[in-house]
């Protein structure tokens, strides 16, 4: 009843059929040539490709001192992306490091560096295989190179070629510093990040957490000293880096040295709501009852918690002397007279020269010295203990007619302060001659280059002067300060206390940046159309191209069976029902239909395959990859045989449908083709 | 002879025809979207300007050296300099160094450098002198800085003399960069052997990403009428089988081999017009359908274009396509003689 004809049509349909799906598939992974194989792919939130993402070039460090926190091996590499052409061909110039590239993959198959050449270079690059292929050329090879969004031009050198087996190997690899003069991206940025781990979900729910995730950083106080029962201020923010709003504990502590071991009793508790992604202040104020060295701690628990403290001295008030401690004769003079946290003391009484003076709003009292000798300055404030100082008054004539400016104190402000802080460097200059100038006050910070400061500062006649410098963008350590003779040191401290790289990614990064599987990475937005729009429409032609190639089969066998319909009549005269009919038709259609698939099948995946290989189809500078994964090999055999079956069945229900009569009708008056026909019914 | 109603474009005709519609209907759609996409990418990379060309000469080694009556004709147009490869010594690091001869005021802004001096941009090097090894060994004296934003700033500049005695191609250049030519001096410079690029990328490497688009779409005539000439196949293969007798009287009353054929095929192509048309209705239709659907469901606008051109592609195709398919059956039944057609008794008679 039906012919091997059919099965050949059947199998060029399930052919073009296996064919057609596998490039669809191929064009749905596109963005996958860009990420290869790597676990995850950090671009900049909203980026609407990968081509314009720019992230912080400072999360690779901030990954790499996090990594001992993550429970399997972290690899990742930065990367850039440049556009370019040359002899008609378009494609992608990647910036890289190379060795951090090799630690994340895939793996060089191939990588010959020919002659003497340095990859390392600046202008070294090295040719993907397949691009080597596409632009004929051979190694080494001075390539001009333009810009990928204005007007630029370049010169490298491809000293080699790699292989890897992957779209990366239609690429030019040049270093990231040439990929960002081409891309004219800034110096500090990237456009991704690839990410290789073990263990990809414990990254991605690190760095990307769709739940609320909390850390705390910023921890200030408003006083390093206080007195007992004195208000102080404390600030803390709380970063949220999930993608979802949440509400997380914070705890404030003090924390007091005992001999028995330090001991914490609780300040308060906070209950602090944050938004997704973003952060808040939280502020409180506490006063402290017990003398001496504190700390106040802050803290949140959960999944990564973390403990944040600060110093404090609790101490008895009292009151400071700042001013010279070396005058001349009839000089007038200022003093200021602090409190023991800095603050200037007004209404202070100073006696200086059995003369008792009151300090003005400032704490300032103006002095003269009209005797030559060493006398005290005496400070006293109502509740606070007093100061007793010694200041030399001296002869101007005892001192040289030249500009003679040293050095007489120094100390910083702070022994202590966070990253990000300012330091205040407090100088006591004196000029020891009789003539005024100016000079270049030299401060060194750790007698590193590029560390010395110099600023310009003038001394009168025998002048004494105070003289404040800022220091700012400190690292964080400890940092010796030196001037003239003298020297001091502040230890800077990082924001976050415990695991403070962890914490940085988190509080710097966390939520900033777009985690994607190698497969999903924003790529077809480049032509403002979303990956939806995409996906969608891949999936409408493979239906469709699913059901022209079931609209063929059936075409095909329902003209076998209009062929045969005489003998399917005979059938029905001679008391065949149409259960019967189906039965002797059914196998046949089956049969046929699943031979002709397997064999459209095997030759739709090898087309497929020499259609990728072959280069025809380029997406994005890369040719098109057929992944092939199990589920779209399940897919494709899934789809192939439904497509015959149903065909078959189809064709077979039409059969079925044949009336006798029409069947039969105008019978051949010769019985030379009835006895054809009965004969063949008796063979099926 | 007058035409006789051989077909009477029954029920199998129509659904022929609605099968070959569909097929067509997908080739319409198909298209609009390869279309769509490749506007799109055109208007995006229309967003990128680029007024520069550089040129250069392709030899196996990369870039190589030309004279100046090689680029004559365009010669007002040009800004000519030589860049090459070279050490520097004391800090025996590979560096590029370039010259630029602006003559004609090409590049947006001057750049140049007359006196046998380097000039640095971005580079750590201190001032002083240098020494630059290349096919020659040169001292010269690093004395000052430039700026650029076309040039990479880890380039050192010099002058031309300096250049040509370095690669001791003296009077010879390896790099041109163009304020306009047109496509005819294009072709010109590439019938000559130099390479010519845009100096923003983007816009050739969108530009070939839509040449790509629009000749992978034509791949999509494939399947679709690869079904089309199966359906013509399947409808001619049953017709002829139904009206042998008929098509055996014709035969009888002195219809030839060609008449019979032209019958044959002739109602094929007024099948697969006929499913033409309809299906480039329908495909049309249907492309304004989804993109308006897409535009609403999705934020970014997804527009399908049709095309006047790729609409007559697609109706051709079909009708070539159904023409191909009927081939067969109707060249077999040309070929049949007339006394076995007479035996068939058809279902119409």
């Amino acid at each position: 009843m039906i012919r091997i004809r059919v099965m050949i049509v059947v199998a060029l349909a399930i052919m073009v059929f296996t064919a057609t799906a596998a490039v669809l598939s191929g064009l749905q992974n596109g963005a996958k040539a860009f990420s290869g194989d790597s676990a995850l792919v950090i671009s900049s939130e909203g980026a609407p490709t990968i081509f314009s993402s720019q992230i912080d070039n400072g999360m690779v460090q901030a990954l790499d001192s996090a990594k001992d926190q993550f429970d399997r091996e972290l690899a990742v590499s930065p990367e850039v992306f440049a556009f370019c052409s040359y002899g008609g061909e378009s494609f992608i110039v990647r910036g890289v490091n190379y060795s951090r590239f090799g630690s994340v993959g895939p793996s060089f198959d191939r990588f010959e560096v020919v002659g003497n050449f340095s990859i390392y270079d600046k202008s070294s690059a090295m040719v993907g295989s397949g691009l080597m292929k596409r632009l004929g050329l051979d190694v080494p090879f001075a390539l001009p190179l333009v810009g990928s969004y204005s007007t630029k031009m370049d010169l490298v050198n491809v000293v080699g070629w790699f292989e890897t087996g992957t779209t990366m190997d239609d690429e030019l690899f040049v270093g990231l510093e040439r990929a960002r003069f081409l891309s004219g991206m800034p110096s500090s940025k990237i456009s991704i990040i690839r990410v290789s781990s073990e263990d990809p979900a414990e990254v991605r729910d690190i760095l990307s957490p769709e739940d609320a995730r909390f850390t705390i950083y910023g921890f200030h106080t408003s006083k390093s000293v206080v007195s007992v029962g004195e208000n102080f201020t404390v600030d803390l923010a709380v970063r949220n880096w999930g993608r979802s709003p949440g509400t997380v504990q914070v705890s404030f502590a003090l924390q007091t040295p005992a001999e028995s071991g330090d001991v914490n009793v609780s300040l308060d508790n906070v209950t602090a709501s944050v938004n997704a992604t973003s952060s808040i202040v939280v502020s409180r104020q506490f006063a402290l009852s017990a003398l001496g060295e504190h700390s106040v701690l802050a803290s949140v628990g959960g999944d990564f918690p973390v403990t944040l403290e600060t110093d404090i001295r609790v101490v008895d008030p009292y009151i400071r002397y700042w001013g010279p401690s070396r005058v001349m004769l009839n000089e007038a003079f200022n003093i200021t007279v602090l409190r023991y946290d800095g603050v200037p003391v007004p209404s202070a009484t100073v006696t200086f020269l059995n003369q008792i003076f009151l300090t003005d709003a400032v704490g300032r009292v103006s002095l003269l010295a009209d005797s030559l000798g060493d006398y005290s300055i005496e400070g006293n404030a109502v509740g606070m203990a007093g100061f007793n100082v010694s200041i030399e008054v001296a002869d101007p004539l005892e001192f040289p007619n030249e500009f003679m400016p040293v050095v007489t104190g120094f100390q910083l402000s702070s022994d202590a302060i966070k990253a990000s802080d300012s330091v205040k460097g407090i100088v006591q200059l004196a000029n020891g001659g009789t003539v005024g100038g100016s000079f270049d006050l030299a401060v060194y910070v750790d007698f590193l280059p590029g560390q010395l400061f110099l600023y310009n500062v003038s001394l009168g006649s025998l002048d004494s002067k105070q003289f404040t410098f800022t220091l700012e963008d400190l690292s964080v350590g400890t940092h010796y300060v030196h001037i003239g003779l003298f020297s001091d040191e502040v230890v800077v401290e990082p924001w976050y206390a415990d695991e403070p790289g962890f914490v940085e990614l988190f509080v710097r990064y966390g939520g900033t940046t777009e985690l994607s599987d190698p497969g999903s990475i924003p790529l077809y937005q480049a032509a403002k159309i979303s990956q939806g729009n995409v996906e969608l429409a891949l999936f409408s032609i493979g239906a469709i191209a699913a059901l022209l190639a079931g609209l063929a089969i059936t075409a095909v066998f329902s003209k076998e069976i209009h062929e045969g319909r005489r003998r399917l009549g005979i059938l029905k005269t001679i008391g065949a029902s149409r259960r019967d009919v189906m039965i002797l038709v059914s196998p046949q259609a089956l049969v046929k239909g699943l031979a002709g698939a397997s064999i459209g099948l095997v030759i739709g995946l090898v087309t497929a395959e020499w259609l990728s290989r072959s280069g025809v189809f380029m997406l994005f500078g890369h040719r098109l990859t057929i992944d092939w994964s199990e589920g779209l090999l399940l897919l494709v055999l899934v789809a192939a045989v439904a497509i015959s079956v149903v065909s078959a069945l189809v064709s077979a229900l039409v059969a079925v449908r044949e009336t006798t009569i029409s069947a039969i009708r105008n019978l051949p008056e010769e019985g030379v083709r009835l006895q054809e026909d009965l004969q063949s019914i008796v063979d099926d | 002879m007058r035409r006789l109603p051989l077909f009477k474009f029954g029920s199998r005709a129509k659904s022929t025809s609605l099968g070959i519609a569909l097929c067509t209907m997908f080739i319409v759609a198909s298209f609009s979207v390869a279309n769509g996409l490749g506007s799109s990418m055109d208007r995006l990379s229309a967003t990128f300007e680029s007024d520069y060309q550089l040129i250069t000469k392709s030899s196996p080694e990369g870039i190589a050296f030309f004279g100046e009556q090689e680029i004559a004709e365009f010669r007002e147009l040009l800004a000519v300099g030589v860049v090459t490869n070279v050490r520097i010594l004391p800090y025996d690091e590979s560096v590029m160094v370039f010259s630029v001869t602006d003559t004609y005021s090409v590049l947006p802004i001057p750049l140049g450098q007359s006196t046998d001096t380097v000039l640095k941009s971005g580079l750590g090097y201190s001032y002083g002198a240098i020494t630059l090894v290349g096919a020659t060994t040169l001292e010269l004296d690093l004395n000052g800085t430039y700026s650029s934003t076309i040039f990479p700033s880890d380039w050192l500049l010099t002058s031309q003399n300096v250049t040509w005695a370095l690669t001791t191609e003296t009077g010879r250049y390896n790099y041109a960069i163009a304020g306009f030519l047109d496509s005819s001096d294009v072709a010109m410079l590439v019938e000559r052997g130099f390479s010519v690029q845009s100096m923003v990328g983007i816009i050739e490497f969108l530009e070939s990403g839509v040449d790509e688009i629009r000749s992978d779409m034509l791949w999509v005539l494939l399947p679709s009428a690869f079904v089309i000439a199966v359906l013509a196949y399947s409808f001619v293969g049953a017709e002829v089988s139904d009206r042998r007798h008929e098509i055996g009287i014709l035969k009888t009353l002195g219809a030839g081999r060609l008449r019979v054929l032209s019958y044959l095929l002739g109602n094929a192509v007024i099948i697969s017009s006929w499913g033409g048309l309809l299906g480039v209705a329908f495909g049309v239709v249907l492309s304004y359908a989804i993109s308006t659907f897409a535009s609403t469901v999705f934020t970014s606008v997804f527009v399908m274009r049709v095309d006047e051109f790729l609409v007559a592609v697609a109706f051709l195709a079909t009708v070539v396509a159904g023409v191909l398919g009927a081939l067969l059956p109707a060249s077999k039944m040309t070929i049949s003689a007339p006394v076995e057609d007479l035996k068939e008794v058809g279902r119409s008679t």
